[in-house]
């Protein structure tokens, strides 16, 4: 064990924080500071997601940190589990001994993630396709393939196809994904959706953004931030916070594998899989034996496919697996417990990770009673995360 | 400097100017001639019996020849003293020396019987400028006309034309469409789609087709890449219906499919001419090229016409 996480913080997550992202990160950091105890001056490492808004320069000029390593991961979603692995290996080389990461974002008020003109270009005033990625680039642009969700309902349908369903299957599938996700936010009094479920009817009277995707399979727009604290196996054993340990972690990529691809294979393809049997094999454990999966749910659609990747389910029936027990309390491996982007937060995957930690501590609103490791994976990233 | 809200202001006090009698008189022969130009089979303007059935104490003139009457024919010289001829001579001199009409609205008070002798006279009317429009910078100039016969008014005219410079047009607005940024990895693609080509790049060392576009082939790391011609089929490997919400140039809900296309690189395009209801996958498309205007044509699909 060379790395654990000891600290998590978040601050409340709304639609309207009327304060600034660097205001948030601080809030959120310093939370996770407080959960265990580290003086904020002890802090030599941190690891942002590129994304944000709020940079390095910014944090230690707020905590006065003198850092000895500091680093960035890409690709927006993919750096929930990826934070971790940078942390956990900066550690483990002895860069650094406690780092710190983060995800701030203003995520209705300021960036809207969902929203075209954030990945379109400027030219003369006006928007145009640039970069050969899909959505928005060059090649996928001028069609009006613009924004994630469009994407996600392609991978949707050619998952419908593949596992050789019909769409109504697919559609209650999805539908109870998100409805149990809605359910688990009923326990998390954090979580945006608190006090307004949802049902089936409910759920198909959602309009139809980008089909077979409803509103209700698309993630949350939020304002928050995020932040844990991972610690070298000394500093995890002196504070008073129960270590969770980075058992294993994987920050994939190949081909087409970047966040949002439309090109490539299907996120439950035979390469998705063999990333995540062998990160299995360094964490010494089975799918089967987790305690529950954090999985990055930028639409609901992500779970049926992470499902399959990452081997709770075989190839083309997680749909099935999803509509015999759901993904709550009754799931073999319950998924998202705090309601996930859907129904707590979308804070890039950070509010998962803080999750997968509180699984682990055993203090979720959801708490899954047998032990085990948590999974938090998004696409060809992941870490296991163990007691 | 001509100062144009100046000399029109001193042109509009000018008033209605003198009138200026038609060459002829109102007659059957001017009459038979345009109602064959114009296709105007009414019997009441050629034939005097249908003429009284109809009403008429004999044949009558067109309405709509009002103008006719005054015209100054082949040789004809606007008079000196014309309202709307002095204010085109203030814009020529000024540059605006272009002149398109865009309004003219008549009414008639009454028809007008052979043999009548018309006169016009002519005022002007607002002068409105300058206005940045699609053929260039100009000045709207609106004349009022009214015709006599004898000192009874017969009919009227609002006449409006556009006085514009030369070689100011702003270009017609393109097409509401996102722009592809073109770089080097992908200017021939987008030549090629100019071109009424659809060039899919090839590896010149091992042959492996590649989209979209690298300067390096994936399967065995060449760097002189070429292309083929893709013979523009391919069949839908995944597609989406958008419906909300609104994209800039499109018509919801409308389709975009990943197609595989026969060479079997994969391609996203606009699924036109098709119910999205219908779309599946696996369904066999074919190229549609699309020109957007000058500098851009997209690649469309359509559902192919053997399976139609």
């Amino acid at each position: 064990m060379s790395a654990a996480v000891i600290g998590i913080g978040q601050t409340a997550y709304s639609r309207a924080s009327r304060r600034s992202e660097w205001s948030l990160a601080v809030e959120a950091i310093e939370r996770a500071l407080a959960d265990c105890g580290v003086a904020p001056g002890d802090v030599d490492g941190l690891v942002r997601y590129s994304y944000d808004a709020v940079d390095e320069a910014m944090l230690v000029r707020s905590f006065g940190w003198r850092l000895r390593y500091y680093s960035q991961t890409g690709y927006g979603g993919l750096g929930a589990p990826a934070v971790l692995a940078q942390a956990s290996a900066a550690v483990a080389s002895g860069q650094a001994r406690i780092v710190v990461c983060y995800r701030s974002l203003n995520g209705y008020s300021t960036t809207r993630y969902g929203r075209a003109e954030r990945s379109l270009g400027c030219a003369g005033g006006e928007f145009v396709a640039r970069g050969d990625r899909a959505p928005s680039g060059a090649f996928a642009g001028p069609y009006g393939l613009l924004s994630p969700g469009q994407v996600m309902a392609m991978w949707a349908r050619r998952y419908q196809w593949e596992a050789g369903i019909a769409e109504q299957d697919l559609v209650r599938a999805l539908s109870r994904v998100a409805i149990d996700q809605r359910a688990q936010a009923q326990r998390n009094p954090a979580a945006v959706m608190h006090g307004r479920p949802l049902n089936e009817d409910a759920y198909l009277a959602g309009r139809v953004i980008a089909s077979p995707l409803r509103v209700f399979d698309l993630a949350l727009e939020t304002d928050g931030a995020a932040a844990v604290v991972v610690a070298a196996p000394d500093v995890a054993r002196a504070v008073a916070t129960p270590p969770v340990w980075i058992t294993a972690a994987v920050v994939g990529m190949f081909a087409y594998a970047e966040s949002i691809s439309v090109y490539g294979e299907l996120r439950n393809g035979p390469t998705y899989r063999e990333i995540a049997e062998r990160l299995f094999a360094e964490a010494s454990v089975r799918p089967a034996d987790l305690r529950a999966a954090m999985i990055y749910d930028a639409t609901s659609v992500s779970v049926l496919l992470g499902m399959e990747a990452y081997g709770l389910a075989a190839p083309g029936t997680a749909w099935r697996a999803v509509l015999d027990h759901g993904i709550g309390d009754t799931a073999p491996v319950p998924v998202n417990t705090s309601g996930g982007h859907l129904s707590e937060a979308y804070v890039h995957g950070m509010n998962l990770v803080v999750e997968a930690v509180r699984q682990c501590r055993g203090s979720s609103s959801a708490q899954v009673e047998r032990s085990g490791p948590v999974l938090v994976s998004s696409g060809p990233s992941a870490v296991v995360l163990s007691p | 400097m001509i100062d144009i809200l100046a000399e029109a202001a001193r042109i509009t006090a000018l008033g209605e100017c003198a009138r200026r009698p038609a060459r002829d008189a109102v007659n059957l022969p001017m009459i038979n001639n345009w109602v064959e130009a114009i296709g105007d089979t009414n019997a009441v303007y050629v034939d005097e019996a249908a003429a009284r059935v109809a009403g008429h104490p004999g044949l009558v003139a067109p309405p709509a020849m009002i103008q006719v009457w005054t015209m100054g024919g082949l040789h004809g010289q606007r008079a000196s003293g014309d309202p709307l001829g002095q204010m085109i001579g203030v814009l020529d001199e000024a540059g605006f020396t272009s002149v398109v009409a865009t309004n003219c609205e008549q009414t008639y008070h009454r028809y007008l019987g052979h043999g009548e002798q018309v006169t016009v006279s002519t005022r002007l009317g607002e002068v409105v400028g300058p206005k940045t429009t699609s053929l260039g910078e100009g000045w709207f100039v609106t004349t009022h006309n009214v015709w006599y016969a004898g000192d009874e008014p017969v009919a009227q005219m609002l006449f409006r034309v556009l006085k514009f410079r030369p070689g100011t047009a702003i270009p017609a607005p393109a097409a509401d469409v996102l722009r592809p940024v073109i770089s080097h990895d992908t200017a021939f693609f987008w030549a090629g789609t100019a071109a009424g080509e659809l060039r899919i790049q090839q590896c010149t060392a091992c042959g492996s087709l590649r989209h979209p576009p690298g300067p390096m082939c994936p399967s065995c790391g060449a760097d002189k890449p070429d292309y083929v011609l893709a013979i523009g089929r391919g069949q839908v490997f995944s597609y989406v219906v958008h419906h909300h919400p609104a994209v800039p140039g499109k018509t919801l809900p409308f389709v975009v499919a990943l197609v595989e296309l026969n060479e079997g690189v994969r391609m996203i395009g606009e699924l036109i001419d098709v119910d999205p209801a219908s779309v599946q996958i696996g369904m066999p498309v074919e190229l549609a090229l699309t020109r957007i205007d000058d500098e851009l044509t997209l690649p469309f699909w359509r559902p192919s016409r053997a399976a139609r």
